[in-house]
């Protein structure tokens, strides 16, 4: 059994850095690592800018059975604005839903905070459905917003069961501004990071029009998990269902990527993620990486001239990642390379349109990103103007590439409305949060 | 009679007196031993404020010693590289930094291309680098450090240090090392260093990361109108428990420093001052002070009324026998002088003897008279009376019983003036006990009011029954005695009773009869002088 395992792992090796290509077609079970161009021909004679795209696409994971078992927190907004408009209730369902979507193997927890923090239900097996069931339904709005301790009390709850080959993560829910304890985005992005070294994605769900975006991105982006912006409680339990069903499809975790490029090539700025820019490597961190749910990095490189017909090796992946179906250190490599040529036509043919589309979307995203900071400092003109740009900008490369699709027509229109929205009236709560939320989502390709 | 008022006074006073000074010295007691309880409940609360701050440190200095003590034992081969994973891997290190004390300068990974993070590291720390560690270094500070550390430092974490110290052997004496706590816009950092063959290696710690498990040492607080708190240098609440909403600038209760650990942060206790949660003792136990002060006054004050009225009823009966010894005595004496008068038979002339019988006759009616006031009151003060009612035409009554009673009445020198309803006036009664009623009435005026000459009597037909006045023109009753005269025993004033004899059972009698027959009766002023005495009869079913 032993001497098997040692020779798939050898002969996986062998693959991954030899044959990445026919390697992902025939593994099933392992990460796929693919390194892609926005162009494969580059036009010779003059440097370049091109972009890499690496994507990680982490296998369906099809047996309930085999799938890691979750460490859930649910930290839960009780505070007395959470009483209105039903939101508490439609929460309490939720969180219900997202109860009786676990089996006896997960782990459940709940947190309520309001100015104080409690664990309403410590971490246990989700098949006590009896005992947790009345506890959640009992619960009553009431006080402030400590929403640093609540985070800080659900990680305390995971981390009891640290060890092990769970899923960890938090789900926070709240309505409201944070007003007890720590509460500026800077201070919940570096709880959100020292967590993620700890394997704990956070994933935030802002309800309404009162809760501060800026920290609740922040606090999802440094710990690698999701944001919600849910503006009717109504949608609560289909978003808690979408959480859910990505936490249950959670393939790997503590996942490391490093692009290495070769000489001359410099990598300039890595598009819509956060990692270490070196001269000549580039390395990103994810927390995990969701069963069929394709994540990419895209890198903004600098090529250097090279005469018509060359070949050139650019830059190689190499995606470290626990598997979480076996528990085993695993790695998928990849390299890709350009060619010259003097020939227009055929450095147009090469171009990846799916490539141009992430290029596109994170555009799109930078310049929503761009334009409410613009709008915060009062420059209404100016905001609206930068999303309007982007937009016709975005649309037109669209239209060459023709990859426009439904959610990307929406995110074209709602950017396009904002715009509007912004010119006549400033930037109100809620277009903030749909932007902010939209960016991230979109820079974090998180399924919507 | 007024040295037995003043003599109650006195002992009233004396109680009062008394019973004032318990009260006193039991509230001076009571307000000795609710600052005691204060006392006990502050130092009770800053005790467990001392104890959550020893635990705050405790966790803090935990996590303090085990980073330094891994950044000790990093291999120095390998010491940049060890410590750029390690800032990734480890969630309490926000930073790791090498220090080269020769070039004085930073040994980053990576100096080439510095993160963000280590952009802002470098900012922050530009002034400690540049002067003050050179200084910490250079001034063989590792006993300064460690001596303002353990300066205010918990006993136990002195304890601690203590024992670790005792266990480590001599020659295995850690490298020089220390924390050095750093504010910079407000906020602090601990940046924590080991010296090692001519480079200082250390770490930031992460407090966000820090005070996130800080939070669990903080216990639950039951109490709703309470709550702990962390606070930090500026006095914003990190963490709270407890029920209570702590507003803004809100003063704590109690607070514990977390010096040196944590400059400037504090354990605080918010809400309910001890002293206010004394406050149901107090009130508890004033009310039950007082309520025992009342009971002792009350209960003096009865005895002491008690006591007034028993004295004055042994007076009453002692008066009421003497009156009626004196009573009984006068017709005995004229019965017997009458009686010897004739058994001489010295009386010869035939109207003499006869006027002899009559006063003998009369004498004895009016013993009679006496006798039988007396056997009512008894039966009365029983409740033995028994009363036959019965349809009584007061007209016919009053005519026939004043008629009898006429030759007595003139007898006494007083004129009798009847003012009757000219139809019957009939009125269920019981005949007996108003003939003597009126009989009381007709003697006192008899008795009292013969100088007056005129005694009235008049029947008035009234809505469910009658009135009967018994009206004279006598020296008449004073206007606030007009109810006394009602009281069994109870005679007008000295003079006036020294002069007439009597039982003072009439009058009461003859109310007690009315009133149980369902009437009344009172004595009214009368215009021109004179009393006057109503009776009201009612139709009993």
């Amino acid at each position: 059994m032993k001497t098997s395992l040692w020779i798939m792992a050898g002969l996986a090796l062998v693959a991954g850095a030899g044959f990445a290509d026919r390697a992902a077609a025939s593994r099933v079970d392992k990460v796929s690592c693919k390194v892609e161009l926005d162009r494969g021909v580059l036009p010779a004679g003059a440097s370049q800018r091109a972009v890499v795209k690496v994507t990680l696409d982490a296998p369906l994971v099809r047996e309930q059975a085999e799938r890691p078992p979750v460490n859930l927190a649910i930290v839960l907004d009780r505070s007395g604005s959470m009483g209105s408009g039903n939101k508490l209730e439609k929460a309490k369902e939720a969180a219900l839903a997202a109860l009786h979507k676990l089996t006896e193997r997960d782990l459940f927890s709940l947190v309520i905070f309001d100015h104080e923090v409690e664990t309403l239900i410590p971490p246990q097996s989700a098949g006590n459905t009896e005992w947790i069931e009345p506890r959640i339904r009992g619960i009553r709005a009431r006080g402030n917003t400590a929403l640093f301790g609540g985070v800080s009390q659900g990680a305390a709850e995971v981390r009891k069961h640290a060890e092990g080959r769970y899923v960890h993560r938090i789900l926070l829910l709240s309505d409201g501004q944070a007003n007890v304890g720590p509460s500026q985005p800077e201070d919940l992005g570096r709880l959100g990071a020292a967590l993620m070294k700890e394997r704990i994605a956070v994933s935030t769900i802002g309800v309404g029009n009162d809760y501060n975006e800026d920290l609740m991105t922040k606090l999802a982006q440094h710990s690698d998990g999701n944001t919600y912006f849910v503006e009717s409680s109504r949608d609560l339990p289909r978003i808690f269902a979408r959480e859910l069903g990505d936490v249950l499809s959670v393939f790997a975790r503590d996942v490391r990527l490093e692009i290495e490029f070769t000489d001359g090539v410099r990598p300039i700025r890595i598009i819509g993620r956060d990692g270490r820019l070196d001269h000549r490597k580039v390395e990103i961190r994810l927390n995990q990486l969701y069963g069929g749910q394709a994540k990419y990095a895209l890198v903004e490189v600098e090529v250097p001239a090279g005469a018509a017909h060359a070949e050139r090796r650019l830059a190689s992946a190499r995606c470290s990642y626990e598997n979480l179906l076996n528990r085993q250190s695993e790695r998928a490599e990849a390299e890709a390379s350009i060619r010259y040529s003097e020939r227009e036509s055929e450095v147009l043919k090469s171009v990846n349109i799916s490539v141009q589309k992430e290029i596109a979307v994170n555009d799109l995203a930078e310049a929503q990103e761009a334009a409410i900071r613009q709008a915060d400092k009062g420059d209404r003109v100016q905001a609206a103007a930068t999303l309007r740009s982007a937009n016709e900008r975005v649309r037109a490369h669209a239209k060459v590439y023709n990859f426009a699709d439904a959610q990307f027509e929406k995110d074209l229109s709602n950017a396009a409305a904002a715009a509007k929205a912004i010119e006549q009236r400033g930037l109100d709560s809620t277009s903030r949060k749909g932007l902010m939320t939209d960016s991230y989502q979109m820079r974090n390709q998180q399924l919507r | 009679m007024t040295l037995k008022t003043s003599s109650l006074r006195l002992g009233f006073a004396l109680l009062a007196g008394a019973t004032l000074a318990i009260g006193a010295l039991a509230f001076r007691l009571l307000r000795h031993e609710e600052t005691r309880l204060a006392d006990e409940a502050r130092r009770t609360l800053l005790g467990r404020a001392q104890i959550i701050a020893d635990n705050v440190q405790l966790a803090v200095h935990d996590v303090q010693d085990e980073l330094l003590e891994r950044v000790a034992a990093l291999p120095a081969a390998d010491l940049p590289r060890m410590l750029a994973g390690w800032t990734e891997a480890n969630p309490l290190v926000r930073n790791t930094f090498i220090w080269n004390t020769a070039t004085r300068r930073l040994e980053l990974p990576n100096p080439a291309a510095p993160t963000a993070e280590e952009k802002l590291f470098i900012q922050r720390y530009a002034h400690l680098f540049v002067a003050r560690l050179e200084t910490l270094l250079r001034a063989g500070e590792r006993e300064n450090v460690a001596a303002t550390a353990q300066q205010q430092a918990s006993p136990r974490y002195q304890f601690n240090q203590d024992m670790q110290q005792a266990m480590t052997p001599a020659a295995v004496r850690p490298a020089r090392r220390g924390w050095i706590p750093w504010f910079e816009g407000d906020q602090l950092f601990l940046l924590g260093w080991v010296e090692r063959e001519g480079r200082v290696a250390g770490v930031e710690l992460e407090m966000t990361a820090l005070l996130s498990r800080l939070l669990a040492v903080f216990p639950r607080e039951p109490e709703a109108a309470r709550a702990w708190a962390l606070l930090d240098g500026a006095g914003h609440v990190l963490h709270q428990t407890g029920g209570l909403d702590i507003a803004k600038g809100q003063k704590p209760a109690a607070a514990v420093s977390l010096s040196p650990t944590l400059p400037h942060w504090q354990v605080a206790l918010f809400g309910a001052p001890p002293a206010a949660a004394g406050g149901s003792y107090r009130l508890l136990s004033a009310l039950l002070v007082a309520a025992l002060l009342v009971s002792i006054l009350a209960g003096g004050a009865l005895l002491l009324w008690e006591a007034g009225r028993r004295a004055r009823e042994a007076r009453q009966k002692t008066t009421f026998v003497a009156n009626v010894s004196h009573e009984l005595k006068t017709p005995l004496t004229t019965l017997r002088m009458y009686a010897e008068l004739l058994r001489e038979d010295r009386v010869r002339e035939p109207e003499k003897r006869r006027h002899y019988l009559d006063v003998m006759i009369t004498e004895c009616a009016r013993l009679g008279r006496l006798v039988n006031n007396m056997l009512d009151f008894s039966r009365l003060e029983q409740n033995r009376r028994a009363y036959a009612p019965e349809p009584l035409d007061l007209t016919a009554w009053l005519a026939a019983f004043l008629e009898q009673q006429r030759l007595r009445i003139e007898e006494a020198g007083l004129r009798l003036i009847t003012l009757l309803p000219a139809e019957a006036l009939t009125v269920r009664t019981d005949r007996d006990a108003l003939e003597q009623a009126v009989l009381n009435l007709l003697d006192n005026a008899l008795k009292y009011a013969a100088a007056g000459q005129v005694v009235e009597v008049e029947l008035v037909a009234e809505y469910g029954g009658a009135r009967l006045d018994v009206c004279d023109r006598g020296p008449g009753v004073p206007a606030e005695l007009r109810e006394k005269i009602f009281e069994k025993f109870y005679r007008l004033d000295e003079s006036l009773t020294a002069r007439v004899p009597g039982s003072g059972l009439g009058l009461s009698i003859a109310r007690r009869l009315l009133r149980d027959l369902g009437g009344d009766l009172a004595c009214l002023p009368r215009d021109g002088g004179g009393a006057c005495f109503r009776i009201t009869l009612k139709d009993s079913p």
